[in-house]
């Protein structure tokens, strides 16, 4: 049986793939073979699911990383998933709405990473005014055809 | 530590210490990893000491003398640059020199790094305002590298992506 793993999102891209246990990953069912094999495809995709389950339910976002992860926010430097979900879902607030104004993504090297740089604003539940944000995700590719975030770097931008 | 990063920028660091990287690829039966061979042992091994000097040595470069930058990528290295993506030592220093201004000067706010995978790489991730000559106000920026070991011990720029940061 395979295993669907799809990242979904507005703007029209969605990456399918299917694993065979018995060959291993195979790409089964892509929409375009070329939108899968994109790293600005990857990209899109990756930054609009993410934010889409931080403003939702943080606690999922422990899916998408694994035991070597790392993440530093706002100088704190955390590892690991669970480390990493504590640390999300700890942040002072209940509600927040990120907006994303840019993404730029480039391949990282051989075992087929991709960089993906992004800028936006984050608006808390309750407050007036929105704030700047930067952030930065390495993608590494996973044995089933998906990708988990090895390295997450998160910081304000200050006016 | 903000302040800290203001004053450094403003010393003359020797060029042979801003990116002397003290680390032997050592390799075996077991794999690779990296062997520190300097008596400075412990600024060697740190990656966040090997983020800084790079990133004193970057934008001291970038300050003073843009076309020198080239040493730092090589024909593999990316930059995208407010979008526009270059590929290659030479490309990107002919990009970085046809930036319309003549003078500018860095001022870094924050750095951040990580390392990002088993072939040895370095992320950082810089935060800071950019004050082009002539200009009254200074604009706010973001950028992250990735720094690859070379076998002569040093770094090179292989991934680099620029974002002014607007109000």
């Amino acid at each position: 049986m395979g295993r669907c793993v799809i990242f979904t999102h507005s703007l029209a891209l969605s990456l399918a793939y299917l694993t065979d246990g018995e060959e291993g990953t195979a790409l089964v069912s892509p929409l375009t073979a070329s939108e899968a094999m994109d790293p600005d495809a990857v990209a899109k995709a990756f930054v609009e699911h993410y934010y889409r389950t931080f403003d939702s339910n943080r606690q999922a976002l422990g899916g998408l990383y694994q035991d070597g992860s790392m993440l530093t926010f706002e100088g704190d430097k955390i590892q690991g998933a669970a480390a990493i979900v504590a640390k999300l879902t700890s942040l002072p607030f209940q509600q927040c709405a990120h907006a994303i104004s840019t993404v730029d993504c480039q391949p990282s090297g051989p075992p087929g990473g991709v960089l993906v740089f992004v800028s936006g604003s984050l608006q808390l539940g309750g407050e007036q005014h929105s704030l700047k944000f930067s952030q930065m995700f390495h993608l590494i590719p996973t044995p089933q055809g998906s990708f988990y975030v090895l390295n997450d770097i998160f910081r304000l931008n200050y006016a």
